[in-house]
């Protein structure tokens, strides 16, 4: 329950943190991180507590993998758009 | 409250978030995190199935497309007013200080020009103003010296305000006399740039502070 808690704590941190924030790379770094981190620790609390299947592990592999590499797209985008200031 | 319920809340704060913003980029950036949070929150209320196929089409697929979208390298009309030395038309194409600055900013930010001649220096301001250009150049005065791209002369003739190059051409067309100017003031010709690319105005600065527009000038005005 613990790894939820931390979990959810996270994804809320990053959330606020990324809507109060104005410049676009500190948002993408609270989104970048605390999503991944805490939707990974969410999902493997709750298998963990076997309170759901290994099936979801599948849902988590492909947003670790996924998800820092479209980060890093939408830096690139950003900066080919805007530039590098 | 439970777990399930504040991730709910986290979507629909962040779903408002979403549609509120008002940089493209920015509203891709909370979309994403609004799917990861439903990933989570799918899994919290034990739908494994719902939440692969959101992590797969909500936070890859749709933040992918959007992505690719953005990157396509956006258009910039820009309106001009034929003027020696700020913006030139050749039968070959463009040449002048105005167009060398445009020209880089366009090659820097990746955008792709397209051209709009004016011939009233009123319509061309009221086609920036309207949005229907983004970038106007030629007789453009300012009074900040960061903006400016060459000094000038801005006369006053009646009510109204004419720069030294505009000045020297209606004398030559026969539309005004020299003996008409009542009062003049120093200030710079600059480019025009629209509200949507409020970008222009930090190229500029960049570029007198790095001394490229010096270096533009020297090419032009000895």
């Amino acid at each position: 329950m613990i790894s939820i808690i931390i979990g959810v704590s996270i994804m809320t941190v990053g959330m606020i943190r990324a809507t109060f924030e104005r410049r676009f790379q500190v948002k993408l770094h609270f989104v970048g991180l605390s999503d991944v981190v805490g939707t990974t620790l969410v999902i493997i609390g709750l298998i963990w507590e076997k309170m759901a299947d290994l099936e979801l592990l599948l849902a988590l592999v492909f947003l670790v993998i996924w998800s820092p590499y479209l980060t890093h797209m939408l830096m690139k985008a950003y900066l080919s758009k805007v530039g590098k200031r | 409250m439970n777990v399930g319920n504040l991730l709910l809340w986290m979507m629909f704060f962040l779903s408002i978030t979403t549609v509120m913003q008002k940089n493209l980029f920015h509203a891709v950036l909370m979309r994403m995190a609004l799917s990861a949070i439903a990933v989570g929150a799918y899994a919290v209320y034990l739908a494994p199935d719902v939440a692969i196929t959101e992590a797969m089409l909500g936070a890859i697929l749709t933040t992918f497309v959007y992505i690719l979208i953005l990157k396509i390298p956006g258009r910039i009309r820009v309106g001009y007013i034929p003027l020696r030395f700020l913006f030139e038309e050749y039968p070959w194409g463009f040449d002048g200080i105005q167009y060398e600055i445009v020209r880089d900013f366009a090659r820097r930010y990746g955008y792709r020009l397209e051209y709009e001649k004016f011939d009233d220096e009123r319509d061309l301001i009221e086609a920036l103003k309207s949005g229907y250009i983004d970038l106007a150049c030629g007789p453009i005065l300012t009074f900040e010296e960061d903006l400016g791209v060459l000094e000038t002369r801005i006369y006053r003739i009646g009510d109204r305000n004419v720069d030294f190059l505009s000045l020297q051409r209606k004398i030559s067309d026969g539309i005004l006399n020299g003996e008409d100017v009542e009062d003049f003031k120093e200030g710079w010709y600059t480019v025009g740039f629209s509200r949507s690319h409020p970008e222009f105005k930090e190229f500029l600065k960049m570029m007198r502070s790095n001394g490229a527009i010096d270096r533009i000038k020297e090419k032009y005005v000895r």
